[in-house]
């Protein structure tokens, strides 16, 4: 079965049909060889009765040239009579002449014996009938007719009795043939059965790889890859493709395993830097913030103003009310985004505070545009902006200092401005506070602790934008100007 | 590592499902050829049963061939006497035949003794009548040294070389002593019924013997009546006749079966069981029966075993030897309504034990 196996396709098929061919084809010669053999058996029951009923036509055939012959008396007569008298003697000679212990052939003997009498008696009546004897003929004439009468008589008798025997011999015979006939009916039937389950089963393990290998073919084609290898089992066709075939979906699982692998490792990289990013930016707003806690000022600030209203020094108790409201701005908006005219209200009262302190020296200024004040903005942005242009614009200048606080739109962003008129600041100096390059040591003891940088970087992480600040100046003791360009989102402010 | 498991888990299906595959051809490929086989067999001995009612060879070969001519072979008598004269021929190694058993046509004595002696005979056993055919026949044997045993009657012609039978006169005496034996009526009228195209003395011997014994008994009246016999059915309308007389006889004497039967049928049909008292001949089954219902009163037998194994070794006897003793006797039994139990159920003569 294992060679069966490695044989081709082609050559499997032909087996089975050969195998199943052969075997029907041989019983069909058994069949034949059988019906055949019967045929001539039943052709052989009633040879016996042909070959009496010829021996009884040659009898009468004896009887009658006889008798021509003795009415005619030619040579034609007699040459008939010596024609039929020799096979009259040559199928006579055939029959038996032994006692056996059987009706049939004592009969056969009988005949026989009678026939050699008969024919002597016809001779010798022929012999009268020459030599002119009247008297003779008719006596031998007679006895030969009697006696023709006698065989004709066991003649047809032995005919009838072997008739009866033959007829039993064909019964049985028949019988057989019958019997021949059924089991000819039933083994074809089981032969085409067997047949049938042996080109089943045969077919069945050529057939059933390929159907095996179109089934997984079919899985795969339609996305499924994780599908059972094919068993490989024959060597044809049928296993050479199946070979090939799981080759191919081993290759293809692994080549998707790697690309799995690879695609994993870039995005868990991703994830890393985003979280990194993430940390770091956190870290520093957190940081920021951090420096510019003044819970404590706000607190005692506020015992102050208490103070202060009980006194009844009004101005006092205003003055400690406003710097209480600047801290607390700090304090409340520490984490939040607040919006703009929150931010400028704080300027307010900064500006307050200062004009309190410096005897109303600055000169603020506000050209707001009311409609864009809502937008939001990180908190603490711009009182630094106007600290730093209190603290270097216009501290030392010799003349009346302005601060100009405006806001207007410009396409699609909300722009601050901080202009002042006051000693301005080099381009070097800008560029390094652009850059984040000034260092604490530079900054003025005055300042609050939330300096430019710090803005400048808050803005930039909560606008994801490094082009978020921009500062101008034209020049030494020509001023300086801050801008802050706000991304005013689609939809927000579209009635303006 | 799970991949290679799998491929050889289905490798393993796979060897399984070639392993039924193979199952599957052996069986189909042993069953076709098992019913070839059988078929084969079982047809080959339907064949040689076939065979052999054809062959015809095998028969047991004999030495001699003997024919047995007699007038009416069906009867049972006849038939009882051939049965005992085959089987012993059968063990001395000759073949019998009874003439005209299996023949077409009905032929006579004669024509069958013609027969007989064309057909190259070695011994006839003959029922002879006494016709000059018969004896021109008897003559042709003699002359070609073919023994002939005449049975049962003899005949007044003196050619054979034996005869097989019962001694005429003995019977006779003994159915004149079967009419004395009759006490409870008083006999006047004795008919023997014989037979008319007999010539030849074995029939008037027999009378003679009946006469002799009734001789002392003047009131006793014997008379012969003549039964036609020529035609086949002649037998039984003579007796019919018979019984249209006025006067009817108070006992009928039959010298044959035949006879015996239709006089016991006629008694029957007359209504005249009781006043015709019948002593027959031969104990066929039938004329058993009629001891046994008392319409017969007695019925001579003759011993038919003895008769035909007598008849075959005379035969044998003169073939060997040349020459053979002239006369066989063979036993008589008398059956009436007090014996009749031991033949009744048996038939044949043979039976007697």
């Amino acid at each position: 079965m294992k060679k069966f196996h490695k044989l081709s396709i082609r050559t499997r098929m032909m087996l089975v049909f050969i195998i199943t061919t052969s075997t029907i084809l041989f019983i069909n010669l058994f069949m034949y060889v059988n019906v055949n053999h019967m045929m001539n058996r039943l052709d052989e029951v009633y040879v016996s009765n042909i070959s009496l009923n010829e021996l009884a036509d040659t009898l009468t055939r004896v009887q009658a040239s006889m008798t021509d012959y003795l009415n005619t008396r030619t040579s034609d007569a007699m040459e008939n009579y010596y024609r039929n008298e020799q096979d009259y003697s040559k199928l006579a000679a055939r029959l038996n002449d032994q006692v056996y212990g059987n009706e049939l052939m004592i009969m056969e003997k009988n005949i026989r014996s009678m026939s050699e009498a008969y024919l002597e008696l016809t001779g010798q009546t022929i012999d009268a009938k020459r030599g002119g004897n009247v008297e003779k003929v008719k006596a031998r004439y007679e006895k030969a007719t009697e006696m023709y009468g006698y065989i004709s008589t066991y003649i047809y008798s032995l005919n009838n009795e072997q008739f009866r025997a033959n007829s039993s011999s064909y019964q049985a015979l028949s019988t057989s043939m019958h019997y021949l006939e059924g089991v000819n009916v039933v083994a074809l039937v089981l032969v085409g059965v067997c047949n049938l389950i042996l080109i089943i089963l045969l077919t069945g393990t050529i057939t059933s790889p390929l159907q095996k290998l179109a089934g997984t073919a079919d899985q795969v084609a339609k996305g499924n890859l994780d599908v059972e290898l094919l068993p490989v089992t024959t060597a044809d066709e049928v296993g050479v493709v199946s070979t090939a075939f799981n080759a191919m979906i081993v290759s293809i699982r692994e080549y998707i395993k790697r690309l799995r692998q690879s695609m994993e490792t870039e995005n868990a990289m991703k994830e890393k830097e985003l979280m990194m990013e993430t940390h770091l930016k956190d870290a520093q707003i957190k940081y920021l913030q951090a420096q510019i806690n003044p819970h404590f000022l706000f607190n005692t600030l506020n015992a102050g103003a208490q103070l202060a209203m009980m006194e009844g020094a009004d101005r006092t108790y205003r003055y400690v009310q406003k710097v209480a409201d600047f801290f607390r701005y700090n304090v409340k908006k520490n984490n939040d985004t607040v919006t703009l005219r929150e931010e400028i209200s704080l300027v307010d009262t900064y500006i307050y505070i200062l004009n309190v302190r410096f005897s109303g020296d600055i000169h603020f200024r506000k050209e707001v545009d009311e409609s864009l004040l809502d937008v939001q903005v990180p908190s603490m942005i711009l009182q630094p902006i106007v600290e730093n242009s209190v603290n270097y614009g216009i501290r030392n200048i010799d003349w009346e200092g302005e601060i100009l606080l405006s806001v207007y739109r410009v396409h699609d962003a909300v722009c601050i401005s901080v202009k002042d008129n006051g000693i301005g600041i080099s381009r070097e100096t800008i560029d390094k506070i652009m850059n984040s390059q000034l260092r604490a040591a530079d900054l003025s003891r005055d300042s609050n602790g939330i300096g430019l940088d710090n803005v400048i970087g808050r803005l930039r992480l909560f606008l994801n934008d490094t082009d978020v600040i921009s500062i101008l100046s034209e020049g030494e003791n020509r001023g300086t100007e801050v801008l802050i360009y706000i991304p005013v989102r689609e939809g927000e402010y579209e009635d303006v | 590592m799970r991949e290679a498991q799998d491929r050889e888990k289905n490798r393993q299906g796979t060897v399984r499902d070639s392993r039924m595959v193979v199952i599957g051809c052996v069986c189909s490929v042993v069953l076709i050829l098992l019913i070839t086989m059988g078929s084969m067999l079982v047809f080959r001995e339907n064949m040689l049963r076939s065979a052999q009612l054809l062959e015809q060879t095998d028969y047991e070969q004999y030495e001699a061939y003997y024919v047995m001519i007699v007038s009416d072979h069906s009867s049972a008598f006849w038939q009882s006497v051939y049965e005992s004269a085959r089987k012993v021929g059968k063990e001395t190694g000759a073949y019998v035949e009874m003439m005209g058993g299996n023949l077409s046509t009905g032929y006579s004595r004669e024509e069958l003794l013609k027969i007989a002696l064309a057909s190259g005979a070695d011994g006839i056993i003959l029922e002879v009548d006494e016709s000059p055919v018969t004896a021109e026949c008897l003559e042709e044997a003699q002359e070609r040294g073919i023994p002939v045993v005449i049975v049962l009657k003899d005949n007044n012609l003196g050619i054979r070389t034996s005869f097989v039978g019962v001694s005429n006169y003995n019977l006779g005496r003994e159915y004149g002593r079967q009419v004395l034996s009759i006490t409870d009526k008083e006999v006047r009228k004795v008919l023997v019924l014989m037979n008319a195209e007999t010539q030849y003395t074995s029939q008037n011997i027999i009378f003679s013997g009946i006469q002799e014994t009734l001789d002392g008994y003047t009131d006793i009246q014997v008379r012969a009546a003549a039964v036609e016999n020529k035609g086949a059915f002649d037998v039984e309308e003579s007796i019919r006749k018979l019984f249209m007389e006025k006067t009817l006889p108070d006992v009928i004497i039959c010298l044959d079966e035949i006879s015996t039967s239709c006089v016991y049928q006629a008694v029957v049909d007359y209504n005249k069981v009781g006043e015709i008292d019948i002593i027959g001949y031969y104990d066929s089954e039938s004329i058993l029966r009629a001891i046994d219902r008392n319409v017969v009163r007695s019925t001579i037998s003759i011993d038919t075993a003895e008769m035909g194994q007598y008849s075959v070794m005379a035969l044998d006897e003169y073939r060997k030897n040349g020459y053979v003793s002239e006369y066989f006797s063979v036993d008589t039994n008398l059956i009436t309504a007090e014996n009749v139990k031991e033949y009744l159920g048996g038939g044949g003569s043979e039976k007697i034990p």
